[in-house]
This record gives C-alpha cells, structure tokens and sequence, in this order.
C-alpha cells in the first residue's frame, strides 16, 4: 500500500516535525568520520509471543469479533490504518510513524511446520534455521563473523542475558544489562589464549570482549555527549536511548538488539497486552523522534517481531501459542507499505494463522538492501521479500 | 585442582565440605549424604503466612479500598518471598547434607514454580518440602506429587484447565520438561493429556481433582485410550524409556557437564531404566564413577556456587538475604526462574555484565569501594538485611614461602594453569615473599583476588 493512501485513512492528527537547524543534527556532525553513512539494524524481540490480531488488527472482518468476543478491540477505538486493517489504540504513535511513511508491516510472517513452545521457537527466529534443524550460531552472529571479522564490537545487545541471535563463531559481541553500571569498569586489554577447552575458551573471550569492547563504548559515549533527547520512561525507551547515543557517537556496531517481556498472555490479555504496546509504543516513538531529529532515520532500520502470535479463538481470558504475525520495520527508507494480504480467518489450521511470508526472506531483505550481503552465505536460502525498501 | 575440592564443588555449593570428603573418602561420603533422612522444618515466616490462594485474597478484600493497606499486603508477601529465599539458601549452605540440597534444587529449577507467580509462599514451602520427600525415591512418583502440587498447578495455570476449555499449559509441560522433551510428541498428544489433567486444581495441602469440571470422556495417549486421569497419564508416558534419557542429560548437566557426552547418557540412562526409575541407586552410580573419572574443567560455574564458594575461601559468614540479592542480578533469582524452562545452566550463567559483576564484588572484598558499599547499603535498606560482615580472612595450611602457598591457592580454587598465568602470580606473590611480614595477609589476599577473577575460577 502507498504511502500516500496511509496519510489519507490514518484517522489519527499530522504530527509534524519541526524542522531543526543543520548545526545540531548528528548526520552533519558525523559528516567526516569515515563510517558516517554506515548502516545499523536495531532489534526489538517481543518475548512471550505478541498477539498480531491484536497490534495490527482486521477490524472489518467479522471473524475477528466472532472469535474474539472478549478480547476483540472494540472498532471504534481502533486507529484505522488501510484495507480493512488498524493498530491497536495504545500505537497510536506508530501509526503517526507509518502515516509519515516510514512503517512498513509485513503480514503473516512464520514458517513452516510451526513450533508452539517459546524456546524452540525463539531459536528458529534467532538461528534462522529450519524448524527441525538446530543450530548452534545465530543469524546475526553468522553474518557478523563475515562482514565485520575484525571489529571489537560488532554488535550490542542490551538485554540481561544474551542473545543467541548475536552469537558467532568469531567476533564476540557484547551484551550489557545495565549502562549506567557498566561504565565502572576500565579494565586494560589482555592477549587472549585460546585452549582446546570450549568452557574456558568461552569464558576467555567474554572476559577479553568485555574489557576491549567497553573502551570503544566508553569513546563513543564520550563523543555522544552532546546530545540530549528527552525518551519515554520504560526500560525500553532507555535501553533506545543508549543506542541512538553510541549511533551517534559512531560505535562501528552494525547490529543492536534488545527485548520486552510480557506478550505470553494467556490471562488477562486486553490489560496487559495494552500496558505492553504502550510501552513499545512510547520507547519506539522517542527513538523515533530522535533519530529523525538528528538526520539518522535513514541509517537506522528497526526491525520488531515476536517468536510467534497467538491463537485466534480468545481462551478465557487471554489466548494460547499460534503461530504467524506482522513483522514492523521502521526506518531505514522502507516504503511505507502493509505488504501481504490480510490474516485469513476462514482458513486456519489448528486454529492458528497460515503463514504467507518466511521470516527468513525479511531477513534476507535486510541483509541484501542494507549491507549487499548475500544471505546464501549464511545458509539463507529463502529469496528476498520484495517491496520493503 | 585436588580432588576432593573439585567433588565437593560438584556435590555442594563451595569447598566446605572438602577435607570431609578427604579424610573419609568419596564412597563413605557419598553413603552418609544419600541414606542421610534430610528433615524440613517449617519456618516461622511461612506457618504465619496465608495458607492458600483464598486466604491471600480475603486479605486483600478485607482492606478493599484502602490502598495503604493494599500495598502493605503487597510488602508483605513480597518480604516473605525474600524470607524464603534466604531461607532456603541458609539450608544450601549449612547444611550437613548439601548434596541433598543441591538435587533438591536441581529439582525445583526441574519442575519450575516461582514466588512471584505462585503469590502463595506456604505452597512454594510445600513445593520444597515434597522435593525433598521424593527426590531420592522413585521419579515416576516425583513427577505425579509434583502435578499435584498446588504451586506447580498455579504457575501452570492448571485451575483453569477445565471439561470443554483446556488450558494446555501443564499438559504441554509435563511432555516438553518434566517427562520427554521436545519432539517426543504430538500437539494430539498433549491435548490429550491435558484433558487428563482438567478439573485437577487446588487443594488444601496438595491439589485435587473436581468432578464437575473432569472431562470423563475417552483420552489417547499414545496409542492408548480410555477416561485417563494425570496418573493414567504420567503412567503411559513413562512406559516411553526416552523419559529416563531425558532426565538424565538434565542431571549430569546440573552436576558434571555444560555438554553431557551421548555416551554417558545412554550408560546413566540405561541405569535408572534397570531400577525402574529408583533415583537413589542411580544418583550413587552416577556420583561414585563421574567423581572419579571426570576431570575437571567441564562446567560453568553458577552464580550460587561462585558467591557461596568466595565466602567461605574467605571465611566471611555469608548474609544470605544480601545473598539473594545478589543472586538475582546474577540471573539465577533462587525460586523466581525467569521462565517455567528454568535456569539453562552453562554458557547462560555468564555474560560480560554477569562477569564484571562477578569480579566488582571480589574487588570490592579485598580492595573495598566506598561507592559500591553506599550504593549497596541504598538498595538492599527496605529488605531488613541486618548486620553484613565483609571482612575477608584467607587461611593457607602450609603458609611456608611464596611457592607453597601459590601451589595451595591454585589447587583449591582453579582446575588448571597455564605458563602465563603461572608467570603473573609469580609477579604477585614474588619468591622472596615473606609470610610474616605485617600486610603478607593482604598481599595473599591479591592472590586469591587474581584467582578469582580469572576465567579458571568461572569454571567447576
């Protein structure tokens, strides 16, 4: 769909940005360092597994209603998005962002042979893999040990524990729980001696990734030091905040990614899946504003998805595993488009969505539009999604 | 490393418990441990506490409306949680049978309940109680006390299981982590099961079924159908020799190996099955051989471990509530699991964060840090820690010159060393160290402070 549609049926007022001297923009700061026009994927992972029918919602199919007596969105406080689909009211500033033209969803995003335990199902995103195939790399972590073999922080993962996503053979990323914390340690470099022992080789290069990784932080932050956006309070919106700020102050990582829990809602969904949106709602937007604001808008891709969505008949209160969902891209000049067909609710099986686009090709697209990087070389045999970017 | 150190890591929670294991030898100490009757006394704090979920609410309904007191029930339970929390840690730690502890809590992160979902801290208490009743007796029954459990029953949402509206939590998890483990199965299979469990909900000591809301109609589980209840249910699953397998990759991770090799699988599987799932006979199998023939270097250390070990190196009384504390910003929150798989164990223990967190603390012990001690005493001020005794005192045996006591110290506390290292203690402790010299007890001190912090010492 076009962007110009989207600004026609978004009910929701024109926001508008002011527009701010070229002297305080990052893009113009950053203009002579030699990764200015790099380019960064920032992603957020919905743990618990995001009800799609209730973020990006088919609010003219009476299917829904009929399945969802209890749990459906009430119609007239859904923000009218395109063809018959609309966001949940607590988006209410992502939709701002895609009648501005720079939200693309993906509809119906899974694959094949769907596994419903949250683990297993994390790893298949994480790892790309098949679902009866396990591997021990993940995605990210395969294309970071090609494309960026030598940096010290190829990627930074802003989350309490890590991320399988990120892990690679060779380059170590970082993850780090708490910045405020870890800006404490200043330790000096050591050789790192690697032993046929995989434990205590693990354990080595965590300890040489920290300390060396958290002096091109430390450089970083201090460039950065000059901006100050205001952000969301939620954890979210702060973990956001780092990451615009080490963006900005030129950390060569290429990949970000962070999470937010709480989307298993097998109870009492409508109230905590509202706080949930809200929350991703309210950070997104404040990066948003953010990078925007600095001229980063077009470097950055966000990319949010979830392990999987739910079932589409409601359970008491809440509603059980399913599997396909949208995926939502923000930035990085996507089109702006709602790309596939609407959730077909006449033609489940087992009660669950049918899946119409692998999440392996939105990845492959990310990996080819963004760094001419070909996904086969990672064991991405899925062909590209087209009309993203 | 000495042998006796490395075991009673792996058969405890610190060293404490090595020069027993030395003088009386493996199978004596393994003997006392296992026939060992373990006793659970029921604490203050939990028998003053509300005793079921009902009881919880009318607590709260009596104060309807009064916000102040509304948070103050909220306060309470959550300090009873933390009670608990300390509580159990003391047992891990004092006990003159940790071992017992240490499958106990192998156990509980098994079959996940967690204080924060359970909001009943007399039924995690339970919970804990029927571990330690059927932990060394048959798995079979283990697993079916363990449906039963009303806390498990809550965590899994099994209350709302009913005839005509599964909830298909506890069935789903009692094929994917209590019995077979992914791939075993079918999603038929655990509907099925888990209509076997509907109407099976609260009770008062342990749950119990309530006919109007069983579904009476027939069930298949694998092949089999007939009006199967959860016991009907665990006994066909366990008729599956995989459950044996299953289990015992998950045991010999807990104790031995972050990656358990396939072959001791199938030999410490092949055990249990020929004891018809009797777990004592396979654990004293097990132990007896792995303790002897497994070296060292093969596990990452947990967080529980690392902390409990530190402080009794450093013969410091350990302040169990600054304890759970700390264990909860080092990923493993004693009884609130962040997800009903429970603690992965292994390479998930550490991170960057986790491990400079790790080596703050032993710094803040021998250096001290007047920051992280007011930053400390801030945070831990609403959990009533009482007094926090930090004063580390490292005790050698053979304190004769620098290389004995580098050769004590890296015995005990690392699997192995390699030249460099050998070259940087050499730096620390020089040769002509004198172990009477007025700060000698320091300078050890920045000894066992290198140890700690170095990769070896992250791992069992």
């Amino acid at each position: 769909m076009e962007r110009r549609k989207f600004l026609q049926l978004t009910a929701t007022g024109t926001g508008g940005w002011l527009v701010l001297p070229q002297f305080l923009s990052a893009s113009n700061w950053l203009a002579n360092e030699e990764n200015s026009s790099d380019q960064v994927l920032v992603f957020i992972q919905l743990n618990g597994g995001n009800d799609g029918l209730n973020t990006f919602i088919p609010c003219t199919d009476p299917l829904y209603y009929e399945h969802r007596p209890k749990i459906g969105i009430t119609k007239s406080e859904i923000i009218q998005a395109i063809n018959g689909m609309g966001f949940h009211p607590a988006l209410k500033d992502l939709a701002k962002i895609a009648q501005e033209g720079n939200l693309t969803v993906i509809q119906n995003v899974g694959y094949p042979n769907p596994n419903r335990s949250h683990f297993r199902s994390q790893e298949i995103w994480q790892t790309a893999s098949d679902s009866h195939q396990y591997l021990d790399h993940g995605w990210l972590g395969r294309f970071l040990d090609i494309q960026c073999a030598n940096e010290l922080v190829p990627s930074l993962n802003i989350d309490p524990i890590d991320n399988l996503a990120l892990k690679a053979q060779k380059s170590n990323g970082l993850t780090v729980k708490d910045f405020q914390k870890i800006k404490c340690y200043q330790t000096e470099g050591e050789e790192l001696k690697l032993s046929n022992n995989p434990q205590l080789d693990f354990v080595r290069k965590l300890q040489y990734a920290s300390t060396e990784g958290m002096e091109e932080i430390g450089k970083a932050l201090k460039k950065a030091a000059y901006f100050n956006e205001s952000y969301a309070n939620n954890p979210l919106a702060k973990n956001l905040e780092w990451m615009a700020k080490l963006i900005k102050g030129g950390l060569h990582s290429k990949v970000y990614y962070s999470s937010l829990n709480g989307f298993d809602t097998h109870n009492n969904q409508l109230q905590i899946h509202q706080k949930q949106l809200g929350i991703l709602n309210d950070a997104i937007y404040s990066f948003y504003k953010d990078l925007k604001k600095n001229a980063l808008l077009s470097r950055v891709t966000l990319v949010v998805f979830s392990e999987f969505g739910r079932r589409v008949k409601e359970n008491g209160s809440g509603t059980d595993h399913g599997t396909a969902g949208p995926m939502l891209i923000i930035g990085g000049n996507n089109k702006g488009k709602v790309i596939g067909s609407n959730p077909n609710l006449s033609q489940l099986q087992q009660g669950d969505l049918v899946f119409e686009t692998d999440f392996r090709s939105v990845y492959a697209t990310l990996l080819q539009a963004k760094f001419q990087f070909s996904p086969a070389s990672i064991q991405i045999k899925n062909e590209a999604l087209k009309g993203v970017f | 490393m000495i042998n006796s150190h490395l075991n009673a890591l792996r058969l405890g929670f610190s060293t404490k418990q090595a020069d027993i294991i030395q003088s009386v030898g493996l199978d004596k100490y393994l003997q006392h441990q296992l026939d060992a009757k373990v006793l659970v006394k029921e604490p203050l704090f939990i028998a003053n506490s509300p005793k079921s979920l009902d009881e919880f609410r009318s607590m709260r309904e009596a104060v309807k409306g009064n916000e102040e007191e509304i948070q103050k029930i909220g306060q309470y339970i959550n300090q009873t949680n933390f009670q608990f929390k300390a509580w159990v840690m003391q047992r891990f730690d004092e006990s003159e049978y940790p071992l017992r502890e240490k499958i106990a809590l192998f156990f509980q992160n098994h079959f996940v309940v967690t204080l924060q979902s359970v909001r009943v801290p007399y039924w995690v208490y339970l919970h804990y109680q029927t571990i330690h009743q059927h932990a060394l007796g048959n798995y079979k029954t283990l697993v079916k006390e363990m449906v039963y459990s009303n806390a498990l029953i809550k965590y899994l949402d099994n209350q709302q299981n009913v005839k005509n509206k599964i909830n298909e939590n506890l069935g789903r998890e009692l094929l994917e982590l209590f019995s077979l483990g992914e791939g075993h199965y079918t999603e038929e299979d655990i509907k099925n099961v888990a209509r076997a469990l509907t109407g099976l909900s609260f009770g008062k000591e342990k749950g119990m079924y309530r006919p109007l809301l069983k579904d009476n109609a027939a069930k298949t589980i694998f092949g089999s159908t007939g009006n199967f209840d959860a016991s009907d249910a665990i006994d066909l699953i366990f008729e599956k020799p995989q459950v044996a397998y299953f289990l015992v990759e998950k045991v010999l991770k807990w104790f031995f190996f972050d990656q358990p090799p396939k072959h001791l699988i199938e030999k410490y599987g092949k055990v249990l099955l020929q004891h018809q799932y009797e777990l004592k006979p396979f654990f004293q199998e097990m132990f007896t051989q792995e303790c002897q023939h497994t070296l060292g270097g093969n596990q990452i250390k947990n967080p529980l471990v690392f902390f409990l070990q530190v402080h009794h190196d450093l013969n410091i009384t350990p302040n169990y509530k600054l304890l759970a504390f700390i264990l909860k910003s080092q990923a493993m929150d004693i009884y609130d699991q962040p997800n009903v798989k429970g603690w992965k164990g292994g390479k998930e223990w550490l991170t960057s964060q986790t491990y400079a967190d790790r080596n703050q603390f032993i710094d803040f012990l021998i250096d001290g840090n007047e920051m992280f001690k007011k930053q400390l005493a801030k945070r831990l001020e609403r959990f009533e820690v009482g007094t926090i005794d930090l004063l580390p005192k490292l005790v050698c045996n053979n304190p004769k010159n620098a290389s004995t006591i580098l050769e004590e110290l890296t015995n005990r506390m690392i699997f192995e060393t390699n030249p460099e290292m050998v070259s940087e203690l050499n730096q620390i402790l020089k040769y002509d160290f004198d172990p009477k010299a007025a700060n000698a007890h320091q300078i050890m001190l920045r000894v066992y402070q290198y140890l700690a912090k170095s990769p070896e010492f992250q791992i069992i």
